[in-house]
């Protein structure tokens, strides 16, 4: 239903547009307070990036920059919100760009059709999942584990706490024919117990929890699921030169709605180039076992096009049944 | 010996200038939310994290833990003032604690409340201190069924809690653990009982639950009564110290509650929240007349209060010792120590000694500030009762709302406030407590969790919870809580046996 209310809200959204051209607009962003999007509660890892990306955007804007929590729905209210918000490059939605492309095939009815409706700004990092053990088994290679667990067979047991962990380990399965039985966790941490315990017989981890684990000296990191080595970590390698072939990689974006005019596009891309490209930075996100990652706002665009369609082909090969 | 060393090395760094002052500023600033009810430390902390990237590592890590106590010491403060918990933990002050209050006692309440979380905290810290490497160790052994049969242990002594039917607790235990399923499986994937509304797919929110069950519904319960029964809050000034008494009857339950609150806060998630419960059940059970419990015992504020608060510090453990968040303000603290380029876990204590003892001694430091802000304050806070009801509730039912609201900016939360409320107006009226569904709706999720991933990990074998030893204790335990359920009606009938003799 059309109400007054929308019908003038439309109004009122053209009609900077029709008054003023994109350059001029441009050169008054920002003229308002900037408001970053995070899909996560606080106190969530993800909370953490965005508020330190908002902190260091802020200076250079020479404006406030608010972070607004909008969790739920495992991200859809925020994806919902932001592609319906103005396209003025006062709304940014600061999250996976990955996780946003899964999105159109993790449910029934995504609540918006991400590819038409999000525009990628910038991007920020890029950081895989981990195939770990503990520490005292036996396994010191992919190849180790690979054969003890086709002897275990059905009997071995292994750990996700995340949709690409499900993704990562029903690859790791398809390529290598074991038969290992997934048990989900909420999180990480919740594992640990389990599988230092020898009843988990390996796991696919975030990052920061593998790798702080492995600090730790109670995991061990056999591989890891981005298709290339990562500066964040060189001495990983990957599963694929392991012989399993995958490229699951998670990246963080700076993300606008579709139609935000070109020259914000190219100021807010600007704002987080400088940013992501500070040692400062690289240090930071290295710690959360990824690497700075920057493309134009074009190539970040064609890869959420590209990841929207490898996660049609995640989602069928893990047999995730999509939600809603 | 070396206790003493590593607090010395702690206090040396915890006590400079600065970090005595962000210390003071984070306890003040946590007070100050947790008094408005409805605004969790949660949301502060998060808020205040891009401050502290200037700070030193060792002064952030301190404000904000005093973020965390302060919001968890002024909570109990609203918990018993008007009956509105900020947090889990919580719940269980308001039962005893808010009646103490009606019956003009929230002095000796708030009193008791702030020297036991002081006394707890001393004592955790040693305890953090002496044993924390050796604690996490214990903590480790806990695998997923040893968790379940913890829940079920949890679930069961919740029955305790109540006072009055037996049925109805269980009844009311069982819609908690019922609304705790709403939401996504963790197993599969599945979205449960969401009836198509996507705020609740990662389940309903603990805050405007609790919001709406305790703090509103208070309100509507105190517009019911008429008006000469709705102002009778007055406290005389005579009675806003504990009495001898008082502290006689406090000193055990402090004591217990201090350990209970220290072993469980080592356990990584749900151990915290299930300390105050486990405590406030123990004193039922041991005191001479339960029947008092409910109805303003002092033991019954005294006991959880200083386990929630032994839990806060040890919960420290996990993340120190093991780099693992136990809880959502463990997880912050642990962003914040990462943004300072610092990696939470054992690495820290021998690479930063200054920053691990320190920040245990500041845990101290932290406590002793809260005692010496707040006591003073005290006769303010009981003063604040004598506000003319128009205008205090009012107030609260707006700080209420933005709290729930700002906590996810996202209005679909006033909606649960408000179905909550009605909720729990029926289960008052209906003669039932909403602090044993609380416990459920929490331990539900964990427990079924638990339980799926056990039988997984077993092929679907239940002898798996007997097989371990944690597990098999836990149950064990369980079932002589049962039991103690069911005794009181033997004891009874002797009692009337021996009577008639």
């Amino acid at each position: 239903m059309v109400t007054r209310r929308v019908v003038l809200q439309g109004a009122a959204a053209a009609l900077p547009a029709v008054m003023m051209p994109g350059v001029v607009r441009a050169q008054q962003y920002p003229a308002q307070d900037i408001h970053f999007i995070c899909a996560f509660p606080p106190g969530s890892g993800a909370d953490v990036l965005v508020r330190y990306f908002a902190e260091k955007v802020r200076p250079l804007t020479g404006r406030n920059v608010l972070v607004e929590n909008k969790s739920g729905a495992m991200g859809n209210i925020s994806i919902a919100y932001t592609a319906r918000a103005k396209p003025d490059g006062y709304t940014v939605f600061v999250h996976g760009g990955s996780g946003v492309a899964a999105s159109m095939s993790l449910f029934k009815n995504p609540p918006v059709d991400v590819a038409k409706t999000i525009q990628i700004a910038a991007t920020i990092n890029r950081q895989p999942f981990m195939c770990v053990v503990a520490t005292d088994s036996p396994y010191k290679t992919l190849a180790d584990l690979t054969k003890a667990m086709k002897e275990k067979g059905a009997k071995a047991n292994y750990a996700t706490a995340a949709t690409n962990g499900t993704v990562m380990g029903e690859l790791y399965k398809q390529a290598t024919g074991i038969q290992a039985v997934e048990v989900v966790y909420k999180t990480g941490g919740d594992s640990l117990n389990d599988q230092l315990s020898g009843r988990i017989d390996y796991a696919m981890q975030d990052p920061v929890y593998a790798l702080a684990q492995q600090r730790e000296g109670r995991l061990r990191i056999l591989g890891i699921s981005t298709g290339t080595r990562l500066d964040a970590t060189p001495d990983l390698p990957t599963m694929a030169e392991q012989g399993v072939p995958m490229d699951v990689t998670g990246w963080f974006a700076a993300m606008v709605p579709a139609g935000t005019p070109q020259p914000v596009i190219q100021q807010i891309n600007k704002w987080f180039v400088e940013v992501v490209s500070t040692p400062e930075t690289k240090a930071f996100l290295n710690k959360f076992g990824g690497d700075p990652f920057i493309i134009s706002p074009d190539e970040g665009q064609k890869l959420l096009l590209k990841d929207i369609d490898s996660w049609k082909e995640h989602v069928r090969v893990a047999k995730i049944v999509p939600q809603g | 010996m070396d206790i003493i060393g590593n607090l010395t090395t702690g206090f040396v760094a915890a006590l400079s200038w600065d970090n005595v002052l962000f210390c003071l500023i984070g306890c003040f600033l946590g007070t100050l939310i947790g008094v408005l009810p409805g605004i969790g430390p949660i949301p502060a902390i998060a808020m205040l994290l891009p401050i502290t990237f200037g700070l030193d590592p060792l002064s952030s890590l301190i404000m904000l833990a005093g973020i965390y106590y302060g919001a968890a010491y002024g909570g109990s403060t609203t918990s018993i003032l008007v009956n509105m918990p900020g947090e889990a933990s919580a719940i269980v002050t308001c039962i005893d604690g808010h009646q103490m209050a009606k019956q003009g006692r929230a002095g000796p309440a708030l009193a008791i409340a702030a020297l036991g979380s002081f006394f707890a905290g001393t004592i955790a810290t040693i305890f953090v201190a002496g044993f924390g490497p050796i604690l996490s160790a214990f903590a480790q052994q806990f695998n997923s069924p040893d968790y379940f049969s913890l829940m079920v242990l949890g679930l069961v002594t919740a029955v305790i809690l109540a006072h009055g039917s037996v049925l109805k607790a269980v009844t009311i235990i069982l819609v908690g653990l019922l609304l705790g399923l709403v939401g996504t499986d963790v197993n599969s994937g599945t979205t449960r009982y969401t009836f198509g509304i996507s705020d609740i797919w990662d389940g309903i929110d603990f805050l405007p639950v609790v919001i709406g069950m305790f703090g509103v519904t208070e309100i509507i319960k105190n517009l019911e009564a008429k008006q000469y029964l709705r102002d009778p809050i007055k406290a005389k000034l005579s009675t806003m110290w504990p009495t001898k008494k008082d502290f006689r009857d406090s000193a055990m339950p402090i004591l217990r509650g201090t350990a209970l609150g220290s072993i469980l806060g080592i356990l990584p998630g749900g151990g915290a929240v299930l300390s105050s419960f486990a405590a406030y059940t123990v004193e039922k059970k041991v005191a001479k007349d339960p029947s008092r419990f409910g109805k303003g015992a002092i033991e019954g504020v005294a006991g959880p209060e200083s386990a929630n608060n032994a839990a806060s510090q040890t919960s420290f453990i996990p993340l120190l010792t093991l780099g693992l968040p136990s809880n959502a303000v463990m997880a912050l603290m642990m962003g914040a120590m990462m943004i300072q380029g610092i990696q939470p876990g054992s690495a820290v204590m021998t690479s930063r000694p200054d920053l691990f003892w320190g920040m245990v001694a500041s845990m101290w430091i932290g406590n002793a500030m809260l005692v010496v802000l707040n006591l003073p304050l005290l006769p303010m806070w009981v003063r604040l009762l004598s506000v003319p009801y128009r205008l205090l509730y009012p107030a609260i039912l707006m700080f209420c709302v933005i709290g729930v609201y700002a906590n996810n900016n996202n209005a679909t939360q006033m909606v649960i406030v408000a179905v909550f409320t009605l909720f729990g107006y029926i289960l008052m009226r209906v003669g039932a407590e909403p602090a044993p569904m609380i416990l459920g709706f929490i331990l539900g999720p964990l427990m079924e969790e638990n339980l799926r991933r056990s039988l997984v990990l077993s092929r679907g074998d239940p002898m798996i919870f007997f097989n371990r030893p944690i597990s098999a204790t836990l149950l064990f335990l369980t079932f002589c809580v049962v039991l103690l359920i069911v005794l009181p009606s033997f004891r009874k009938t002797r009692e009337v046996a021996f009577q008639e003799e």
